[in-house]
């Protein structure tokens, strides 16, 4: 596959538009559980610079890559941990909007 | 690059940002969960277009199966989310699309400018040893981090299981 010759800024426009996209549904976005989805594609965008920087610059080493594996199994454990949080939510408030959960509020 | 090449890459781009897009914006939540599948396998093309097969294989694996089955079950769990008539967006619409729409702006600008100093083809790099050599240093330079990482997972899963069990129900379960 090495015969593919993208530029490097294609895969960097492209995190770019997908960080923005994701960035919208972050604040939008009033269900909880669409506000996790929104995070996996932030992640995402992320992950792509990641592996994008690392095959086009130093692809001698491979802390991209790492980076990358340690990031994809840290959002598993936050999407895992996050479903919970907005079960027992949902079971004590009866609601996943976020902007319903307001028993903090001065 | 030839035209099939181009036309491919056009394609899954257009894939992985639409879906990106229909994920944010779609009123069913059901269906926003399962766009979020063509927008994972999309990312997962850009990954085997950089060569590294292993990361498209975790990303079908973790993203496409696990993360994906967990956002379903957790949406249909929840009460009202096919509902039409239930508003999905909150007061900030507006600031959202122009925050958003001003940082993409402000990306591509400087992105642009700097384009030139960017390399236009990648390193050389023996592509079929990648795997083997992530292999090999997961377990001598960076088995920090991987061991640090498990222990992530196993304390992660013991919060999850913790949070989401019904303490009620533990409660009535002697009387039966």
């Amino acid at each position: 596959m090495n015969a593919v010759n993208v530029p490097l800024h294609f895969f960097v426009l492209l995190s770019a538009v997908l960080l923005a996209i994701g960035m919208y549904g972050l604040i939008s976005r009033r269900n909880a559980i669409a506000v996790l989805m929104s995070i996996e594609i932030v992640m995402n965008a992320a992950n792509l610079n990641f592996v994008a920087f690392w095959r086009y610059l130093h692809p001698e080493s491979l802390e991209g890559v790492v980076f990358v594996l340690v990031t994809i199994t840290v959002a598993a454990a936050e999407v895992a941990v996050g479903m919970a949080v907005v079960l027992s939510n949902y079971r004590m408030l009866h609601t996943v909007n976020i902007d319903e959960v307001a028993q903090m509020r001065g | 690059m030839s035209v099939l090449e181009l036309g491919m890459l056009m394609l899954l781009t257009m894939m992985t940002v639409v879906s990106a897009l229909m994920v944010v914006v779609v009123r069913n939540l059901i269906h926003a969960g399962f766009w979020l599948l063509p927008f994972f396998l999309g990312i997962g093309g850009f990954y085997l277009i950089l060569s590294v097969e292993f990361l498209f294989a975790l990303q079908l694996l973790l993203y496409a199966g696990a993360v994906m089955v967990v956002v379903l079950f957790a949406l249909m769990l929840t009460r009202d989310v096919m509902n039409p008539l239930i508003r999905q967006t909150n007061r900030l619409v507006v600031a959202a699309i122009a925050a958003s729409a001003s940082m993409m702006g402000f990306l591509i600008i400087v992105i642009y400018r700097n384009a030139p100093t960017l390399p236009s083809v990648p390193a050389p790099v023996e592509a079929d040893k990648i795997t083997a050599r992530l292999g090999a240093a997961l377990l001598n330079e960076y088995v920090l981090a991987f061991e640090l990482t498990s222990a992530l997972l196993l304390s992660a899963m013991l919060g999850a299981i913790f949070l989401a069990r019904n303490p009620k129900a533990e409660l009535e379960e002697p009387e039966q």
